[in-house]
């Protein structure tokens, strides 16, 4: 077994079993403590050398001071005795003790840096190694980093200006030299107490990095430094992170943003940063001094937008102008005053209004902005028919709030306004002359909109209200032809037969294939009875493909008794499942005359026969009624399943319609939580309102369309009362005993097939969402499972012969236990009734077994008997636990074989 | 997350579950490997349900066997979620669902869809049986996911010696006693210990980024993860 161990650091338990046999609460908190570097970093930088020990490895020079930890090692001030002179000692970390190549690298990178003379850049006055720790004596720099000082937040573009062209001197030298920095940074930019820039640690990258491995501080890193190809151009690249990170304050990101966004700042700025940011190195400045020579030429020209800070001035001072008469013409009519900033002031005695200036440049468009923005509004309010006097008002106060808050200010200097207005003003124009000119099409939307109404209205059956909201829409566009259809219909409907043809010639005058109208005009003559017009007009339709114009011919043609006309479009109904018992009634009334007159036609045959001649007409007849035949039951063939489970849903809307509860009960399954009484009031619902819709036949209704999958079946049955829902949708479970129901609804015809089982899916997903979130104890044939397993776990185990104190065997008692505190009332009836299931099975188990020749006592029966005994206590309603644990030697009062 | 000079399955770089849409060889055998990694916490919660251990692997077995058959998983939604959510609640339905069928189905003639190794997945202790299914789940799914994250690294030189170093904090690592371990010197040490929790927290990013959809998930699902071990 696992012995659990106890974490030393979280206190947490964990086994040997735990990935590799470590605290797993520890091992997942490693991932977190990302922002301060691991350990073993750090401890890499920290110089826990003392003075003494300095001393002890450095006794040509006198310690002064610990100067701070560099990038590569740490930093002393100290006094070269000799020289007596001031420097700096950086003591490489030991990290690279172990690489051989590193001291010949050493060697040489120093070499070079001590040729390098430069008034910008740290001079190295001497190198070497001893005791294992690498050391390189500097000049000493009196003063601060770039670092601190960006430490107190961005420069002036300036000052940032003024220190790069020195390090481009640097670099340019450098450069010359063939020696690339590949570590630029504000740390390594050192300002001396006469603001001087140097550049420190000039190589040391090259020193450490052991080819391959990106050295460098990934910030300031050119992109195809991670790739290891570096050349003097990712200098530039890292002096332009730097520029940026000196003018704005901020690292640039991987999508930076151009300086001047951030900050005020001359655009062309952004120019120079961009060129020198490029990710490509043949993009940026190709050398230093180019860079150079284009920030000394900024700086001179460059020019902060002062225009752009607005002073904000106080209003106050400005009623001292608006209360002048002078700049007042007209009386209180016209202002015109050119000191004044504002656009909207007050009128001279405050409280009778506004006015604009009309010395500002944008007094007139925002005038015309005004009266345009007015008349639009004013327009769009008459032709979507809103009350004027409403619609007035709300303008005028809108228009009175927006001069107040712009007299009130806050005012800023100079003559334009701020950005918003003006972008106001221009929108404000813009939207009236649309709304203007465009004013015929917002009609046209309102007219689409009262149609969609119009056709909303007529589905439900109210086609008077139907009527009106056509016309209306009408008066506001009438060239649309499905309009003047939808007229057409809701008046046939409302029995206005009339006006219906009239609006449905309308229709097909705009459009001429039309099928709705030419089915509509159809429709109407066949009611009247003038069936050449009707027959024109369905065949019209039909052609469009209008399955309801089938329906009306057929109905014509069996009229009119031509049966074959009628049978053919019947069964085009037929075969795209539209067929109904009116179809069905014509069929059968075609066949019956086609027998009819078959069964003639063999009479006179035989008469003909007697007077000599055959008749080879009748073979064809045969052959064309077989295939008539033959195409029928491709059609209507539909899986066993697929007939049950239809079968079901007619009985179950036969239950519905007589509200028989039992059958009700009966039909409705147990997969969802309570359904059986879910079923019932559902069922009264729908019998209420199928009831209300009175005349109609309420419950005449058929099966549509039936689909199964798996133990799922969906049946979608149409009919019923209009206006309620044109179509009713079942789902049924497979079960031992046949199809039963776990869910009803009323839905429209056009869902579809897969919606619905969507619909399902996510029905159900909820339903074992809400089951599983309440715990496993909901669900009674669940709870009622889980109790039978633990009662077969326990007497299975007692079985096996195992002892009671055996660590299975308790296990299994205390679940059962816990079973049974879960749920006092166990054994219930549906207990009762899933043991009385599993005890048949275990039976014929056991019956297998004995026909296998095994005997009584031979360790398979064993535990299957006290199973056995178990369940059987269990339908007993006796002490489950006892019996349950019983050994199988104390078992032989019961015989597990009687029924 | 690039683990240059070291050899890895291609599968494994640009595996997300989001994007397992692909090529339908590669999307398969992308999800096979995923379930195969994953199929500890089912078992758990299937124990944890009360079955014994023949039908919990049943369970098991079949679920997953259902999961790569009828590409259930091609239907899902990835663009939310993770691979983690969207397999405890397939999980959950599918047990629900496995209720009405016969409990004592006949066995065999299953085709066996994971490797099992019984004995691991007993000997594993069923702690927190009073716990809800989720978060037995949740807490054997973040076991598991520590464990793929290990294994990768078994390959790496010293893994033996150096992994107590992953859950060290500061200052608990005895760097001399590494260092006389590994023969070098202790400035070495560091480094390589250094080195391994780089790989390990690369190892661990990238076994999370398989299993959620986009990689600003990863953070989120971490943290998860990190809750469900405490």
């Amino acid at each position: 077994m696992n012995e659990m161990k106890s974490c030393g650091r979280c206190g947490g338990a964990f086994s040997d079993e735990s990935p590799g046999g470590l605290c797993p609460r520890c091992l997942m908190a490693m991932n977190f403590e990302s922002q301060t570097m691991p350990e073993g970093e750090r401890s890499v930088q920290e110089a826990p050398w003392s003075p003494e020990e300095m001393r002890a490895h450095f006794p040509q020079f006198e310690l002064l001071e610990y100067l701070g930890r560099g990038g590569m090692g740490v930093v002393y001030k100290a006094r070269q005795k000799a020289l007596d002179r001031v420097v700096a000692i950086k003591v490489l970390a030991g990290e690279w003790q172990g690489d051989p190549g590193f001291a010949t690298r050493f060697e040489a990178e120093a070499k070079i840096l001590a040729q390098m003379s430069h008034p910008n850049i740290v001079t190295v006055h001497d190198f070497g190694e001893v005791d294992g720790l690498y050391y390189l004596v500097m000049e000493f720099v009196d003063g601060v980093n770039l670092r601190d000082l960006l430490r107190e937040g961005r420069m002036a573009s300036e000052q940032a200006l003024a220190i790069v062209p020195p390090i481009c001197d640097a670099l340019e030298y450098a450069h010359g030299k063939g020696v690339v920095h590949r570590d630029i940074k504000p740390e390594n930019l050192l300002l001396d107490r006469e603001g001087r820039v140097k550049i420190a640690d000039f190589g040391i990258a090259s020193i450490a990095g052991s080819g391959g491995e990106a050295s460098g501080t990934p910030p300031y890193m050119a992109p195809e430094q991670e790739r290891g190809r570096v050349d003097r151009r990712a200098d530039i690249y890292a002096l332009g992170v730097v520029l940026y990170e000196m003018l704005t304050g901020e690292r640039p990101t991987s999508e930076w943003v151009a300086p001047s966004r951030k900050v005020q700042l001359d655009v062309k700025i952004d120019e120079m940063v961009l060129r020198a940011l490029a990710s490509e190195p043949e993009r940026r400045y190709q050398t230093a001094g180019e860079f150079r020579t284009v920030v000394e030429t900024l700086a001179a020209t460059a020019t902060t937008p002062a225009a752009g800070e607005a002073e904000w001035l106080d209003v106050s001072q400005l009623h001292e102008l608006s209360a002048d008469r002078k700049h007042w013409k007209l009386g209180m009519g016209i202002y015109f005053c050119r000191k004044d900033p504002r656009l909207v002031v007050p009128k001279w005695k405050p409280g009778w209004g506004w006015t604009l200036n009309f010395a500002h440049a944008w007094a007139w468009p925002f005038l015309a902005a005004l009266i345009v923005l007015s008349v639009g509004v004013l327009k769009v309010a008459k032709a979507w028919e809103l009350p004027m006097l409403a619609v007035g008002l709300g303008w005028l106060a809108a228009v009175i709030g927006v001069c107040h808050v712009m007299s009130r200010g806050p005012v800023r200097t100079g003559a334009t306004p701020s950005m918003g207005t003006r972008s106001a003003i221009t929108g404000a124009l813009a939207a009236g002359l649309v709304l203007i000119l465009q004013g015929h099409e917002v009609a046209h939307w309102h007219a689409q909109a009262l149609s969609r109404e119009g056709w909303s209205l007529w589905n439900q059956g109210r086609f008077d209200e139907a009527r009106e909201k056509f016309t209306k829409s009408l008066q506001r566009n009438s060239e649309v032809a499905e309009t003047w259809n939808g007229l057409g219909w809701a008046s046939f409907n409302a029995g206005d037969g009339e006006s219906g043809e009239r609006a449905f010639q309308r229709a097909i005058e705009l459009n001429p294939h039309h099928p709705g109208a030419w089915n509509g005009l159809g429709q109407i003559h066949l009611a009247r009875g003038e069936w050449e017009a009707a027959e024109k007009e369905l065949l019209k339709a039909a052609e469009r493909n209008a399955t309801a114009a089938w329906a009306g011919l057929a109905r014509l043609y069996w009229q009119q008794k031509r049966y074959a006309e009628a049978e053919r479009w019947a069964q085009k109904l037929t075969l795209v499942g539209q067929g109904n018992g009116a179809t069905q009634q014509i069929l059968d009334a075609a066949r019956e005359e086609r027998e009819w007159s078959a069964e003639q036609e063999r009479r006179s045959q035989d008469h003909a026969e007697d007077v000599g001649g055959g008749v080879p007409d009748e073979k064809v007849a045969s052959t064309e009624e077989s295939d008539h035949r033959l195409e029928k039951t491709e059609a209507l063939e539909r899986t066993a399943d697929q007939v049950q489970l239809e079968q079901a849903a007619m009985d179950l809307i036969v239950a519905i319609r007589d509200g028989n509860e039992a059958t009700l009960t009966a039909l409705a399954g147990d997969t969802v939580e309570d359904w059986p009484r879910r079923l019932r009031e559902v069922a009264r619902e729908l019998r209420e309102r199928f009831r209300e819709s009175a005349g109609k036949k309420a419950f005449d209704f058929e099966v549509a369309n039936s689909a199964v999958a798996d133990s799922w079946g969906l049946v979608r049955c149409t009919g019923g009362p209009e206006g309620v829902g044109t179509c009713v949708v079942m789902f049924f479970v497979r079960t031992g005993e046949g199809w039963r129901n776990c869910l009803l609804r009323t839905s429209t015809e056009e869902e579809s097939l897969d919606a619905h089982w969507a619909y399902w899916n996510e029905f159900l997903a909820a339903a074992d969402r809400k089951r599983w979130e309440e715990g496993p104890d909901e669900g009674p044939t669940i709870q009622a499972n889980e109790f039978l397993d633990r009662v077969e776990e326990s007497a299975y185990l007692a079985g096996t012969g195992l002892g009671e104190a055996h660590p299975q065997r308790k296990m299994a008692a205390v679940m059962l236990a816990k079973c049974q505190k879960q749920y006092p009332d166990f054994p219930n009836a549906r207990c009762r009734k899933l043991a009385a299931e599993r005890l048949a099975m275990r039976r014929s188990e056991l019956k297998a077994l004995r026909e296998k020749g095994l005997g009584e006592a031979h360790p398979q029966l064993q535990p299957l008997k006290s199973v056995i005994a178990a369940l059987q206590a269990v339908m007993e309603e006796s002490d489950v636990e006892k019996s349950g644990m019983r050994a199988p030697e104390e078992e032989g009062a019961i015989d597990p074989d009687s029924p | 997350m690039e683990m240059a000079g070291e050899k890895r399955e291609p599968l494994f770089l640009t595996t997300r579950w989001s994007l397992v849409a692909g090529a339908a060889r590669e999307a398969e055998e992308s999800l096979d490997a995923l379930c195969r990694q994953y199929w500890q916490p089912v078992y758990a919660v299937a124990r944890h349900a009360g079955h014994d251990v023949e039908t919990a692997k049943d369970l098991t077995q079949g679920f997953f066997a259902r999961m790569l058959e009828r590409g259930g998983i091609a239907q899902a939604d990835r663009s939310k979620g993770s691979f983690r959510t969207f397999l405890v609640t397939a999980l959950k339905r599918y047990m629900v669902s496995e209720w009405r069928r016969d409990h004592a189905a006949k066995r065999g003639g299953h085709s066996e869809w994971l490797p099992w190794d019984e004995a691991l997945a007993e000997r594993i202790p069923l702690e927190g049986r009073d716990g809800s299914p989720d978060a037995l789940f949740d807490r054997r799914w973040a076991l598991t996911l520590l464990d793929a994250a290990l294994r990768r690294l078994k390959t790496e030189r010293d893994f033996d010696i150096l992994k107590e170093a992953l859950t060290a904090g500061r200052g608990e690592t005895d760097y001399a006693w590494v260092a006389q371990q590994l023969g070098r010197s202790e400035g070495a040490a560091r480094v390589a210990v250094h080195r391994l929790r780089k790989s390990y927290r690369a190892a661990i990013r990238e076994e999370v980024a398989r299993t959620v959809a986009k990689d600003a998930d990863i953070d989120e699902e971490m943290r998860t993860l990190m809750s469900a071990l405490a």
